[in-house]
This record gives C-alpha cells, structure tokens and sequence, in this order.
C-alpha cells in the first residue's frame, strides 16, 4: 500500500524538484533572487556576501564546530535516568498534543523545563484581611519563577513590535498579537486552572462554581491589563507616535485584558474528552480560545490603522471596538460558568 | 447559639441545652453500575460526638463520607448535613472534610493554603489559629514549603490543619491518622477532643483500635449495610468482624 503510495506520488515529486532547478537556473541567469533553494543558498552564504570577508564565513563554520564539539563532549555527562525522564515527559506532552489538551502540554512543559513556583515569593503577602481570592492570586503571580516573568515580558514587547509593524509593514502581522498575548494568559490564569485541577477542594469551599470563577479572574485581568501596558508602551517607543499607541491600548487594554483572560480560561480548563464522540466539536472548543484571541487583538489594531484622520478619530474608532470586546468577554463567562455547573453535577 | 472553643474551628450546633443531629441519613444508598456500594443506610449523629465509622476495606465507609460532604448524590434516600443537603453552600460552611488523599493547590505554600481556606469559610483573626495549628502540629519550619515538597506524613499534617482551621459543626475525617507518626497522633487525639468539646460532631473512618477506643460510639459497616451502632465493644465488634478485618477489635 505504502510502496503503491510512493510510486503514484514519485512523477509529482520529480516535477515539483524539475520546476525548483529551473526556477533557479532562471535566478542564476537573470541575477533575481526569487526561487526558495535560491533563497536557501543565500541565507548559507550570508557571511560571504555584501562585501564581507572570508574570515567572516569561517566564524560561522567555527560556530558550527563549537556546538557540535560541545554536543558531544555533553553526551557524556548526560544522567540516562534523567534522560529516559525526560523522553517520558515529551511523550506525554506528544499525546495531550494530539488530543489537544493545552492545559496538560502546559504543566508537562513546565515539568520539562523545570519551571516550578519559587519557594520564596518576590513579595510576601500575609494574612486573611481583604478579598481572599483575589490575594491567592497575586500569591501565586509572586512565586512566578524568573523565567515566566521574562517570558511574558517579551510576550508583551513582541506583541507591540508587531503591532507596529502593522501599521508600517503590512495589517496582517495585526494577526500575530493576540494569540501571542493568549500564550502570557495562560499563564496568569494558573490559578483558576488550579482549581479546575483539583475539585474535590473546589466543591468544598463555599462558593458556587460561577462566583468562584468570577472571583478568581479579577486579578489575572489586572496582571493582564500590565502587560497590555508593556505592549502599548514598546509600540509607543518603536512607532514614534506616543499618543496613538498609548492612545489605542488606553482605551482598549481593560476590555481587552478580560478578553484574553477569559479566553485563556477556557483553554485551561477544557476537558478534551469532554466531546471524545463528536471530534469537530472538540477542535471547536479547542481552537475556539486561539481565535478569539486573534479577533480581539487585530480588531482594535486593524480599525485604528484603516481610519482615516488624525490620532484622535483613530483611537476613538477603537474605542467603538469595546462593545464587541465586551460581548465576548460576556460569552466567555457563560461558557465558563456552564462548564463548571455542568462538571458540579456530573462529579456527584 | 455557636461559640468557638479551644478546639479552634469548631462552632458548637447546642441550642437551648438541647442537641440535635447535625448529620442524618435516612435509607442513604448509592450504587455505580448495579454494584451497591452503600445500601439503605440510616444514622443520626448528634452535636458533640465523637463516631468512629469502620468497617472492612470496600464496607462502604469513604461512599458515606463523600456522600454527606457533597462530593456524591445519593441513589437513594436522604443526608442531611445541619439540616441541609450536603453540596448545598450553607452545608459546605457547616462541614469541614478531610479526605483520605490530601489535595493542595501547586502554587499556594503550607500557610498560604491555611490563610486561603480560613479566609473563604469566614474565619475572622484566622492569624492565631494557624499560628496555634502550625506548633502544634509540628508544621514550624515548613509554613513556606509548597506542597510537591512535603512528605506523605507532612501532607498529611498540612491536611488536617486545613481541616480544623475553619469554623465547621461537623468534622468528617478519612483515616486520618495514616502517615502520621506517634507523637502527630497524639497531638490529633487531643485536637479532635477539643473540637468535640466545644460542640462539632466528629466522624472518623478508621480501622485503628485506638481511634475506635476514643470514640464514644461506634458505626460499622459492613457489604454496604449498617452492621452495628452503639459503645465501641470490642466484644460484640469481634463477633462483627474477622480479626484481620479490623485491627485489634
């Protein structure tokens, strides 16, 4: 079957191949860069072009040679316990892929890379005054390890970076910010994933699922409207026009936060099983946080951008946007709030 | 009329010098797939006691627990925890289980976890009482440890610290005493007597003589059914029970 396979597929192959060689040969001839193995054959040739110098190329033949050198000297001390741990781990994290169970890939990913809450919080928050829930939270954002902390960071500075590069390159890099800014969600939403994590502790406080779900998303959208923050003030910096990216994450970044959260909650609390016998409802669910995301983070960028007129009509244009972000945060708390009643009924 | 007693949490459910039975099951059963895990079980436990539930392994014991804390529906008949349905949020407050696998949540540390359980049942100046728990039971030390760094003995101090450190009218505790080491045990006897004192029932599954020789009165199960209710008596409890079933008896 398989060789049968091959063998319809091989007069395919061969002209896919014929048209890349002649393509090239087409660049070679008329001096163009324009095929992918052309392309290809520049990036492995970039020391040596635009003037630079031989030695310049054998930097990157030495880099190669160091890493390798240092590959192998490496294997050696590698423990094979922790190595055969380790091949464990990814095969896990491989299986919750395939069945799309992101909340799985996420602590199996942090086990991986052994990203685990600090002992020590950067601030210590003590006693029982105030809101409970929303001081567990910030509890658990303050024994964030450094590299969580650096990892959202950058989220934030990608995000607006590539919010600029919209307005200068082309509108589609708008895409690219909010599920970039879903992936800094899902880690503040840690601590509603917690309590989906373990509900036999959850069906003991007492607190309805949805008042709980509620409570545990005020400080994640806070941390969250930070970041936007960050993101607002590298697009501020790297655009040369302040006022409209202050001005648009301004009046958008609460919204927007609640969105991202909301959405990030979803994701961290589906049960891939939940819809085992109907697949595309499952992917559905599934993807259905990721575009979300995507919606809620071009919408505002792609308004501004298209509007005509200085910066004021732009941000006030994105300000109309709220009431879409506002509606799906609303449908985001339904969903939320129905999953968590209908798991409450069927535990018992 | 509630008050708080030495024995921390624990609310007093006496009104007017009278008890009542805050815990209640009436015909209570549940059974998965046709297999009777709990059948037509009946039981009113009073404020202020002390029962010791036991039973053989597979008796029905941890069914009725998870079913008066809420955490299952029953097939058949009615519980009732302070006149309430176990699940029900007022019932939640009035009832404070400790379940025989203790959970912690992965980002919260040992005394984060106390304040956040005692702040969400209303505990009000909880600081003291966790303080008081973390010493007595040799928590000192670990206050700041996140739960993946404690053993199965610390886990389960930690889960019984969790347990006491809110107001509740009845304590259900499974096996409590598992991991713990002698001294830890006699520090839960006397824990578990002050609670009593100040007017929680307690329900305690075990298979400990020693636990069943605290209790003032002994409910076993035995196939799902209720094989005996009254003093712990060693002699009738063997006539129940094989030795191996229950150590001891």
């Amino acid at each position: 079957m398989r060789e049968r396979i091959r063998r319809r597929m091989f007069p395919l192959i061969a002209s896919v191949g014929l048209v890349l060689v002649a393509w090239s040969a087409l660049d070679l001839a008329l001096g163009w860069n324009s095929s992918p193995t052309t392309m290809l054959g520049d990036l492995a040739t970039l020391p040596l072009q635009h003037g630079a110098d031989a030695a310049l190329a054998a930097v990157g033949a030495l880099l190669a040679l160091a890493a390798l050198a240092a590959g192998l000297l490496g294997i050696g001390g590698l423990r094979l316990e922790a190595a055969r741990r380790r091949a464990e781990l990814v095969a896990e994290m491989r299986f919750s892929a395939s069945v799309q169970d992101l909340r799985t890939v996420i602590l199996l990913r942090r086990q991986l890379a052994s990203e685990h809450p600090r002992r020590k919080p950067w601030i210590r928050l003590r006693g029982t005054a105030g809101n409970p829930v929303w001081r567990r939270d910030w509890q658990s954002f303050l024994r964030w390890p450094v590299v969580r902390i650096v990892r959202v960071v950058l989220i934030a500075v990608a995000a607006g970076g590539l919010a600029v590069g919209g307005y200068d390159l082309t509108p589609v890099l708008f895409a690219l910010p909010g599920p970039l800014l879903l992936v800094a969600a899902l880690d503040l939403i840690e601590p509603l994933a917690q309590e989906s994590d373990h509900p036999t502790r959850r069906l003991l406080l007492p607190f309805t699922a949805s008042e709980l779900i509620r409570r545990h998303l005020w400080a994640p959208v806070t941390a969250m409207a930070l970041v936007l923050v960050i993101a607002s003030a590298t697009a501020a910096v790297a655009s040369g026009n302040p006022g409209l990216a202050l001005g648009v994450g301004a009046v958008v970044f609460i919204p927007l936060a609640a969105v991202l959260i909301c959405a990030a909650a979803v994701s961290a609390t589906n049960d891939p099983y939940e819809f085992a016998l109907t697949p595309q409802l499952a992917q559905t669910v599934s993807l259905a946080p990721i575009v979300v995301s995507l919606i809620a983070g071009f919408l505002p960028l792609f308004v501004a951008w298209k509007v005509e007129g200085g910066n004021g009509a732009k941000v006030g244009s994105a300000f109309g946007i709220d009431f879409v972000l506002g509606f799906l945060v609303i449908v985001g708390l339904a969903a939320l709030s129905l999953r968590f009643n209908k798991r409450e009924k069927e535990a018992l | 009329m509630s008050s708080r007693g030495k024995g921390g949490g624990a609310i007093a459910a006496t009104s007017g010098g009278a008890t009542e039975a805050v815990l209640s099951a009436t015909g209570l059963g549940r059974s998965y797939d046709g297999y009777i895990a709990l059948g037509s079980f009946t039981v009113d436990i009073q404020a202020g006691e002390f029962v010791a539930l036991i039973g053989p392994n597979g008796a029905g014991k941890t069914t009725f627990l998870n079913l008066a804390a809420g955490l299952l529906d029953p097939t058949t008949g009615v519980v009732e925890v302070a006149g309430e349905t176990p699940g029900s949020l007022a019932a939640r407050q009035a009832l404070s289980f400790l379940p025989d696998t203790p959970v912690f949540y992965e980002d919260l540390s040992v005394v984060e976890h106390l304040e956040y359980v005692a702040a969400l049942h209303g505990a009000k100046d909880a600081g003291p009482r966790i303080e008081e728990l973390i010493e007595r039971l040799g928590l000192d030390g670990w206050e700041d440890a996140l739960g993946a760094e404690l053993s199965k003995g610390m886990r389960q101090k930690v889960s019984i610290a969790l347990a006491l450190v809110r107001p509740f009218k009845v304590l259900l505790a499974d096996e409590p005493l598992d991991g713990l080491d002698p001294p830890s045990r006699d520090v839960l006897f006397a824990m578990l007597a002050e609670t009593q004192a100040a007017g929680a029932a307690i329900v305690v599954s075990t298979h400990r003589p020693d636990v069943i020789a605290a209790a003032g009165r002994c409910v076993a199960i035995r196939d799902g059914r209720l094989a005996y209710d009254g003093k712990p008596d060693p002699a009738i409890l063997t006539e129940i029970f094989d030795r191996s079933e229950l150590e001891g008896a």
